[in-house]
Formats: structure tokens, C-alpha cells, sequence
């Protein structure tokens, strides 16, 4: 694995679920293993969801990268452009990554790249590992994250992560459905 | 023609909680239900792991206050390992406190700033587009800026002696695993405004103040609202001061009069019963004494103060002295004035919090005692929204072999039942129509009480707000999701 320092570019991870509901830890997952990592210059968080505070460390990035559970969708994961956006989640003790970037944007005046890798999951009930499938997929996003890192510290440019797409798909009629994000959806 | 109301989710709390209004044909309140629709499974989680786990492990019951659960768990735990509360290092002890006063003070900051206010600020009437955060920060983005500061600041206090954001390891049975180093101690206290403690008190006093106003502007509705006389729960410290951490049970009852007078929690079941009623998940706690009908007590702030006799710091008792003189000394059972105590409590844990950060044994090294094992043990604290009893048995092998929770949601069961009833017959009896604004107001009512829907069943969850319509033969009239 590559050790690229992220020396250029303000970069937060930050993942999204709970530990404790199987596949739904997949985002703390994530970001655990980028800790044991050791990447430098990487800004490291995980929460069962997004709060309001958040704002503020959204502001002070140039990259956020939002790592969720997903219940549905696309394997092994997606990646999406996340763009501002009320909605409902404002009045929860949850905000999605959406309303959160429009909160960021009102309070702070600041938009940072924000985008979200969503991992495909399998189960969600008490329990605290991953689903075999769930961790082969966490695999292969996190060998696809490595990637985009390298292309990101090295361009400067946040936007690269446009070039951090996922395989192509051997989609299933499930696979094929929209995706449902679990902790901040 | 009959119809039956239903509001599920609730939004601006956590869990999933449903609320169905029915009605007689002619168009009367017949019944008006809280529902929790999620089955609890954490209790039969936790069994046959070793007892030493549960601080961490009861983290993952929520979200909101991971802290609350860890720290009762941790009490539970202090006793199965022969280290009653009063034993623990004063560094320990300390630690714990600092930690439990930093998720008060990030707890209720959320839900002032950025849940609570958009309806004091707009008026329950408003267009649910602008009663939001957004709106607030749109129109007050001093406010909203100051709420994301506090709760920020609650979170630090979290991540400096509880280790990580999330599943923190800071208690551990018998004590605290790390104590705050000077450099940590400092950065709360030295940092340049807006990040340090002084700052947060001001703001925190401020909050105070900017209720006070709105007070003064709609006395009737904030006095009025939902309001219904109750008995009231919660921990005190043994000489009847607020205490979010540790004390004796406490129980007033509408009036005023002791039903609990201080007893030690460990025996809480000859105390309280928890009554099962099979439309809902989740159990209506009872005082035993009062039987299961009249024995319901309301939990969280507004208990707090009616049930403690002075709080310990300095502004918070100035405070909670204007908040008491205007019902006579008379308990308070105006359901929106809970938001009027959160503040006061939301100043106190400020207060608090600079107090621990002042002590040299915040910064001590004797971290853990140890004691006679025991087969089981009762915790309890004050959580932000009420108290929270974990009780636990263990075998000799040392796994759990049985837990018992009591949450603060749960605790308030009946009391959201009960404002739910009052908004019902109030706003929507006999109206030709069911508005935005008269659903509000029933979110309004549960709001007060801030309730964790996913604490309460032992489960996390997704918590949108769905309004369901039905007449007299559960025939499905109209729906609204929020």
C-alpha cells in the first residue's frame, strides 16, 4: 500500500455508522484502517452520524470524503459528487451530507469538494462484524481510495476524485437498484 | 366521520416513534397515542459477554448520548468489581464528571440551538421550510454559529477523556483508563476565544437570557402549552444539590411533597415498576408506591429542578433562584419551560466543567482502584434527557447473564402520552381539517422532552416523521411524511 502524504490538499475522511449494527460500521471501518495506515496529512473522523458541528470541520477542508454503509445499490461501492441541498434531515439529530455542506455554506461561506464513497453492506442488525461480502467490498473500495490519494497528493487538485470510480459491475437485479444510504441518508 | 391521525416519525428526535390520534364521529379526540415501533434487542445482546466489555459495548445503543450509557454502565460495573462510587480515585471520579458535564453541554446545545429554537424563534405556525436549523442560521447566524461552538466544545471535552469520539474507553470498572494531561487541561482553558470555557459560560448565559425574552414575548403559550401536573424523578446529591453523576433517587410529586426520599438507586426495584401495554415497544415505568396509574413521573430537566433544592455553581443558582421564584417554589409542570431548565442546566454544566478543569486532580496518575468481585450492580446518571438506570448480574465466569435498562425516554413514556392527549383535544378536536401548524404542534410537545427513540428501543433507527389519517373503521383518510 501506498504511503502518499496528503501534503497538499486539506483532506478529511470521515466515516459514517455504527460499529455495533454489522455492515453499518463499514464507514468507521474505513476510517480505522486509514489510521493504521499511518497516511500523513489525512484529517481522520467517525460518528454514527453527521452533526452540526461538522460544519465547521467541513469548512476548514479543501476535500471531504464521507464514507457510508450502503443498504442497496451498486457493489462492490459508488462514489458520488455530494452538492448542497436543504432537506428534511435539518430538523433530526441527524443531517446528511448534503444538508450539512448547505449548512457549511451558510454559516462558514465555504464550500469544500465533498463526496461520498458508499460501500455496499449486506446486514444491519445487532452485531459487531462485517458480512464476508461487506469486507470483500470494503476491500476493494479501500484498495480504490489508496489510488485516488496518490492522484489527488500528487495533482493538488480536489477534484481528482472524479477519476475514483468504481469496477465495472457484474450487477444482479438487487445490484442494479438505487442506492440507500444507512447513517446519514 | 370518525378518523384516526397518525405522525410517525417525529423528526427532530431520535428512534422511531409514531403518534396516532383517533377520532369519534364527531371529529372529538377519542385516544392519542406516542408509539415506539422498533423491537428492544440490546439486553439480550450483551448477555454471555464478559462483564468487563459493557462500558464500550452499551455505546452502541445511540448515538446521541454514547457517553450516558457508558458512564452508567461503567457505575454498574464499579460495583460487580467491588468499587462503589464513593471508593473511585478523586482523578477518576473527576474524569468521569468531566466527561458526563462536556455531553450535557454538547447534548442540550443541539437541542436548544438547533432543534428547539426554530419553533421558539418562528412560532409553531411558521413555514416548516424556515423552522429549521437553516433558518436559523440564515436569520440568526450568531445563534446557530454559537450552538455549533458549544456543542463542539462538549464534543472536545468527550474526545480528550473519553479517548475517541465514538466508543470511547475512558471508565473502565474501578476507575478511568487516562486522565487529562496539563496541555489538554490548557487548551479548554487558554485557548483564544471562542474555543475556551469562558467563553462557553457567556454564551451559555446568554442562551438564558434570549429565553427569558421570548418568555416575555409569549408567556401564554410558553406557560400554557402542553402543560399538566405530574410527579417528578431524578438523582440528587446526597445534601438535595443537582447532581448529574451521582446521588441518591429523589421522586416530588406534583406539589411539591417527597414520594422518594433519597434512596439509594441499588434498590431501585422496590421502587419502580415497568408496566407493559401491548400497543407500544416501549414500557411505562411507574413510582410503585403510587401504583401503576398514578405512579407515572416525568425525567430530564424539568424534573431536575423541581425535584433538587439549589444547584452548585455560582450563575446556575442565580438562575434556577428566578426560574423557581416564578411558580412560588412550586414544582414547574409547564412542559416548554423544560427548555428554560436545559439552559439553566446547559450554565451549570458550563460552570462545572471549569471547576474540574481547575483542579489538580483532573491531571492526577492514580487512575484505577480495585475491590471484592460481586455478582451484581445497578448504575445510574443523569443523562441529558433524564435519568438512566443500567443494572446488570453476572455469573462466576464473569459474562453477563442478565441486564436491565431503563432509559430516559422510557422514563417520560407516559408524560409524551400525556402531551400528546393535551395538544390532541386542544388543536385538533373538532377541526375541520388537520393543518401543518397543528402537527407541529404535537412535535412541539414531544420535542420539549428531547427524546432518544433509539435508547428507548434498544435499537438505532432511521427517525423521519410520518402523519397517518384514519376514521372510525381504521380506514386510512389521508397521510403525511415530513
Amino acid at each position: 500500500m501506498s504511503k502518499g502524504e496528503a501534503r497538499d490538499i486539506k483532506i478529511l475522511v470521515f466515516g459514517l455508522g455504527n460499529p455495533g449494527r454489522q455492515d453499518d460500521g463499514l464507514g468507521p471501518a474505513f476510517t480505522s484502517r486509514l489510521e493504521k495506515a499511518k497516511i500523513p496529512g489525512l484529517t481522520l473522523e467517525a460518528d454514527y452520524q453527521l452533526q452540526v458541528e461538522d460544519a465547521l470541520l467541513f469548512s476548514e477542508q479543501q476535500l471531504v470524503v464521507v464514507v457510508d454503509a450502503l443498504r442497496s445499490g451498486r457493489k462492490p461501492f459508488i462514489v458520488k459528487r455530494i452538492e448542497p441541498a436543504e432537506d428534511s434531515s435539518f430538523t433530526t439529530h441527524h443531517l446528511s451530507p448534503e444538508a450539512l455542506l448547505y449548512l457549511t455554506q451558510i454559516l462558514y461561506e465555504r464550500k469544500p469538494e465533498v463526496w461520498l464513497l458508499g460501500i455496499r453492506g449486506y446486514k444491519f442488525s445487532l452485531g459487531e462484524k462485517l458480512s464476508p461480502k461487506a469486507r470483500a467490498n470494503f476491500d476493494q473500495a479501500y484498495k480504490c481510495f489508496i489510488k485516488f490519494l496518490k492522484i489527488v497528493t500528487t495533482s493538488g487538485l480536489a477534484s481528482a476524485i472524479i477519476d475514483f470510480q468504481s469496477p465495472p459491475l457484474s450487477r444482479g437485479k438487487k445490484d442494479g437498484a438505487k442506492e440507500k444510504r444507512t447513517a446519514g441518508a | 366521520m370518525a378518523r384516526k391521525i397518525t405522525i410517525e416519525p417525529v423528526t427532530r428526535v431520535e428512534g422511531h416513534g409514531k403518534v396516532t390520534i383517533h377520532l369519534d364521529d364527531e371529529g372529538r379526540v377519542s385516544q392519542a397515542r406516542f408509539h415506539v415501533v422498533e423491537f428492544r434487542g440490546f439486553e439480550r445482546f450483551v448477555q454471555g459477554r464478559p462483564y468487563w466489555e459493557i462500558p464500550v459495548l452499551v455505546q452502541r445503543l445511540c448515538g446521541i448520548c454514547p457517553v450516558s450509557h457508558h458512564l452508567a454502565g461503567a457505575k454498574a460495573m464499579d460495583i460487580i468489581a467491588g468499587v462503589p462510587p464513593e471508593k473511585l480515585t478523586p482523578t477518576a471520579e473527576k474524569i468521569r464528571r468531566l466527561m458526563h458535564y462536556g455531553q450535557m453541554l454538547q447534548s442540550h446545545a443541539l437541542h436548544f440551538f438547533h432543534l428547539a429554537s426554530p419553533d421558539l424563534l418562528f412560532g409553531f405556525d411558521a413555514d416548516p421550510a424556515v423552522r429549521n436549523i437553516i433558518g436559523v442560521a440564515k436569520f440568526h447566524r450568531e445563534l446557530a454559529a454559537q450552538g455549533v461552538i458549544l456543542r463542539k466544545f462538549g464534543q472536545e471535552i468527550i474526545k480528550a477523556t473519553a479517548g475517541k469520539r465514538i466508543h470511547g474507553t475512558g471508565a473502565i470498572p474501578g476507575g478511568v483508563n487516562k486522565s487529562l494531561t496539563p496541555e489538554e487541561r490548557d487548551y479548554f482553558l487558554k485557548s483564544p476565544a471562542p474555543y475556551n470555557i469562558d467563553t462557553v459560560i457567556d454564551w451559555a448565559q446568554e442562551a438564558i437570557e434570549l429565553f427569558k425574552k421570548l418568555h416575555q414575548e409569549n408567556k401564554d403559550v410558553l406557560d400554557n402549552f402542553a402543560a399538566f401536573p405530574s410527579n417528578h424523578l431524578s438523582l440528587v446529591r446526597k445534601d438535595g444539590a443537582l447532581d448529574f453523576y451521582h446521588g441518591v433517587l429523589r421522586a416530588v410529586d406534583a406539589e411539591g411533597r417527597k414520594i422518594l426520599n433519597d434512596v439509594d438507586y441499588q434498590d431501585y426495584l422496590k421502587y419502580i415498576g415497568e408496566e407493559v401495554r401491548p400497543w407500544s415497544y416501549m414500557k411505562f415505568p411507574y413510582l410503585k408506591k403510587l401504583g401503576k396509574e398514578k405512579g407515572w413521573y416525568r425525567v430530564g430537566p424539568i424534573a431536575r429542578l423541581n425535584t433538587c433544592d439549589y444547584i452548585p455553581s455560582p450563575r446556575a443558582q442565580q438562575e434556577f433562584e428566578i426560574y423557581k421564584a416564578y411558580t412560588g417554589g412550586k414544582p414547574n409542570n409547564m412542559t416548554l419551560h423544560s427548555h428554560w431548565a436545559r439552559l439553566i442546566e446547559l450554565l451549570h454544566a458550563a460552570e462545572v466543567i471549569k471547576d474540574l478543569l481547575n483542579d489538580p486532580a483532573i491531571t492526577g496518575s492514580k487512575l484505577v482502584k480495585k475491590g471484592k468481585k460481586q455478582l451484581e450492580g445497578v448504575g445510574l446518571v443523569e443523562a441529558p434527557r433524564g435519568t438512566l438506570f443500567h443494572h446488570y448480574r453476572i455469573n462466576k465466569d464473569d459474562q453477563v447473564t442478565m441486564a436491565n435498562l431503563i432509559v430516559s425516554t422510557t422514563n417520560n413514556n407516559e408524560a409524551y402520552n400525556q402531551a400528546v392527549r393535551w395538544v390532541a383535544d386542544k388543536y385538533i378536536s373538532e377541526k375541520p381539517e388537520i393543518t401543518e401548524g397543528m402537527l407541529n404542534r404535537v412535535e412541539v410537545a414531544i420535542r420539549a422532552y428531547d427524546p432518544c427513540l433509539s435508547c428507548a428501543t434498544h435499537a438505532l433507527g432511521q427517525m423521519p416523521l410520518e402523519v397517518d389519517l384514519y376514521d372510525a373503521k381504521g380506514q386510512l383518510i389521508d397521510s403525511k411524511r415530513k
